[in-house]
């Protein structure tokens, strides 16, 4: 180390001297040279867009692999798909960039700020309104309307609210989702309860989970808890939360994008995760450290008689561990005298507005959502079409029934810029709350009163 | 020769010889050779540090395409944030607890494989294994095995007749097991650091000092650590820089919680960024890191080098 801090041995003004600035001369000038060659917006000095049969590539960015290994029937519906408008458009080529889904968002808008987004994305439903207000993707209306299968009035109405923003569309949904509430057969029976009638109402919700929450093998501790609920850090807690605002009555946001989850309706939900830890003792306080993974984990190894988990999570995680002779799936009880509600998510393809080649996207785009795709998809979790819904494939088939449900009870991600800081809020609050260290009312109220103070308008 | 002037002698700072100082001559190509690397480093962290600092005074969201020079209004804010606050204040307590600590361990396991011990380079082996693993597998397998209900530390406590512990859903537990996790994930690299520094130590010292009726613990105070100063200066300056930068095995096992007990700085802006689409202003966070970071580094190296002398 001390060697390479010794200093020329030449004195200043030396030949060394300006052989040295020389040399840093040409270092900067070197770098100047990279950063000019940093590429320029996509497209330029690139293919025609005049004429159809010039060669197009389409760069398409989604978290969905069509050649992995154990794909699905709806994965191998859009391979198929994906292969025939290859096969159909010879000038067009795919570039994929396959990506985690939940880094897509990120991704996609640190493109987007280098010019270099994709033509084609595939996004959370949820993120549809803020790519639209910072004018990232393209509005689709003139794709979309009079459209045989993709028009707007094909879409269940929930996500169609998400995906239209002031009046404009802007994105095309594969699958839409819902929360249920599953719950354990057999432990109902074990309790004395009947296996085939799920609690109604929240206050039913409560006299069960007290019936089914034991310790099992004596030992002192809880190890059967009635009723377990999304509460950790992730975006899972305010969507399942807000279920329960909705049922009551409340909502999120208003149009002004005001936050106004701390009505009675909120703060009555927000006394409800209280209770089930609390007053009840329900639920494990544990849940503000419980994913969602583990949150299903412990509803199939009877950890949790009833959870309240996404419907994604029916086909494969849930009936893949148990029977349907074990497990059930019921509606969100909402409060005496309140009302359905549930959460519904969902994904999109999006066009980016830096593309070049709007057509030729849209194009593969309709492709990857034909009726057929939308067939196979709808099988495995909730239509976003109406036309599928009601398809003699789905009907009495379980995506069907919650399909229904979640046709006239969902709501979507809310439409504001801060969506996280909102639901950051949330759930602080609600661990606050849960964790007995804030008073419901005072927590939900402070919340947003915050929000609104630095975010509320945007 | 006595202890103390022993060990002063060997204190003294390298001199190259003059023979040795001759061979060290720069040529220009010297320079051209390391252009590339110099390059790469100038545009990479050079240029988007001066982007990230310019940017601190925008009100630059990756949500809006209007992005209004703002001036200090980032920095004001964040004065008044009691989030970043809480966030700092975990940061430099994590700081102040896992640097000691995984420089102790590192040290103590670098004097034990220091020695003649049998099976020596298979203990090496073992013990390197976690710096192996990537910090974001290591956080989600402890996260596994810190898990309230299904973790198996918590089986293994209730086995034995203890209680389980709610190791991440309790704020002070979640703290202390993101500690566990990373001095268990880092100690390697302390061990190695220090053992390396351990065989440079000349032998002839301490059997001088025995001689002169020093015992262990002598040895090790007024040879042994003098002589790793400049490890331990290496060390607590590169982890406390990384302490205030871990973001890593946060989003790995608590994503900052419970609520914001495990928010440490980092992870705050992160968050900011890449949750909120605040730019500006987890550019601004950025920069208070930035500064913490030179002032802590200076401190060290004053502290440390007052201390070799």
């Amino acid at each position: 180390m001390h060697m390479l801090l010794l200093r020329p041995s030449e004195p200043h003004g030396s030949r060394h001297e300006k052989r040295f600035r020389l040399a840093w001369t040409l270092i900067a000038l070197l770098v100047l040279a990279i950063s000019a060659c940093v590429p320029a917006a996509p497209g330029a000095g690139g293919e025609g867009t005049g004429d159809s049969a010039a060669p197009v590539t389409l760069r398409v960015q989604t978290s969905i692999d069509l050649y992995a290994e154990n794909a699905n029937a709806g994965v191998l519906a859009m391979r198929a798909a994906h292969e025939k408008f290859l096969a159909d458009n010879p000038h067009i080529t795919i570039e994929f960039e396959i990506l985690p889904a939940f880094d897509l968002y990120t991704q996609y808008l640190v493109a987007a700020e280098g010019a270099n987004a994709p033509d084609i994305t595939y996004q959370g439903a949820a993120n549809t309104y803020t790519l639209a207000r910072s004018g990232n993707i393209l509005e689709l209306n003139s794709y979309m309307e009079n459209h045989p299968f993709l028009n707007p009035e094909n879409l269940q109405s929930a996500i169609l609210a998400v995906e239209t923003v002031e009046g404009n569309y802007y994105g095309i949904p594969t699958t839409t989702d819902a929360r249920l509430l599953y719950f354990r057969k057999d432990l109902f029976a074990e309790a004395g309860l009947d296996p085939e009638q799920p609690p109604t109402t929240r206050e039913e919700l409560i006299e069960y989970a007290q019936t089914l929450t034991k310790d099992t093998n004596g030992d002192g501790t809880i190890d059967q808890w009635g009723y377990g609920f999304m509460a950790d850090n992730t975006l899972h807690t305010p969507h399942m939360w807000l279920t329960h605002v909705w049922a009551g009555g409340g909502d999120l946001v208003d149009a002004e994008g005001r936050a106004i989850y701390d009505s009675e309706a909120g703060i009555a939900a927000a006394q409800f995760y209280y209770d089930l830890v609390n007053t009840y003792a329900v639920s494990p306080v544990e849940v503000i450290a419980t994913d969602y993974d583990a949150s299903v984990r412990a509803l199939v190894a009877g950890q949790y008689a009833m959870a309240v988990l996404g419907s994604w999570s029916w086909p494969v995680d849930i009936l893949g561990a148990l029977s349907e002779d074990q497990i059930g799936w019921a509606r969100i009880p909402p409060p005496q005298g309140g009302q359905d509600a549930t959460f519904s998510g969902g994904w999109s393809w999006m066009i980016s507005k830096q593309s070049e080649h709007p057509d030729e996207a849209w194009a593969y785009i309709e492709a990857l959502n034909g009726e057929e795709v939308a067939l196979e998809l709808g099988k495995l979790n909730i239509p976003t079409r109406q036309s599928i819904l009601t398809h003699p494939d789905i009907q009495n088939t379980f995506v069907a029934e919650a399909g229904v449900y979640a046709a006239a009870a969902a709501h979507g991600n809310p439409q504001v810029i801060a969506t996280q800081a909102l639901f950051d809020g949330i759930r602080q609050a609600l661990q606050d709350i849960i964790q007995g260290n804030a008073d419901p009312a005072e927590a939900i109220q402070k919340a947003a009163a915050d929000f609104n103070a630095q975010y509320a308008g945007q | 020769m006595s202890l103390s002037s022993a060990s002063q002698k060997n204190a003294q700072p390298a001199r190259l010889e003059p023979r040795l100082r001759r061979a060290v001559t720069y040529s220009p190509w010297d320079y051209v050779w390391v252009a590339p690397a110099a390059a790469f480093v100038l545009f990479f962290t050079f240029y988007a540090a001066v982007f990230a600092v310019r940017i601190s005074f925008y009100n630059y969201s990756l949500a809006s395409p209007v992005r209004p020079f703002v001036g200090f209004s980032n920095y004001i804010q964040l004065w008044h944030d009691p989030d970043y606050w809480h966030a700092m204040g975990l940061s430099f307590l994590f700081a102040a607890v896992d640097v000691p600590l995984t420089i102790f361990i590192g040290f103590v396991l670098a004097l034990m494989l220091d020695q003649p011990l049998p099976g020596r380079s298979i203990f090496r082996s073992v013990l390197l294994l976690p710096w192996v693993i990537s910090m974001v597998i290591a956080g989600y397998m402890l996260k596994w095995i810190f898990a309230d209900s299904t973790g198996i530390l918590n089986y293994f406590l209730t086995e034995i007749g203890l209680d389980r512990v709610r190791w991440l859903s309790t704020g002070w537990a979640a703290f202390s097991t993101v500690v566990i996790a990373h001095g268990w994930k880092v100690y390697p690299f302390g061990m190695v650091i220090l053992l390396a520094g351990l065989q440079g130590v000349p032998r002839d010292l301490y059997e001088a000092a025995e001689m002169d009726g020093a015992n262990a613990f002598q040895r090790l105070l007024t040879i042994t650590i003098p002589y790793l100063m400049p490890q331990f200066l290496i060390l607590f300056i590169l982890r406390t820089l990384i302490a205030f930068n871990m973001v890593d095995i946060i989003f790995a096992m608590t994503e900052g919680g419970p609520g914001n007990a495990t928010e440490f700085v980092s992870y705050f802006m992160y968050q900011r960024a890449f949750g909120y689409l605040d730019l500006g202003y987890a550019t601004a966070i950025a920069v208070t890191i930035l500064l913490v970071n030179i002032v802590l580094s200076l401190v060290y190296l004053r502290v440390l080098r007052n201390r070799t002398g």
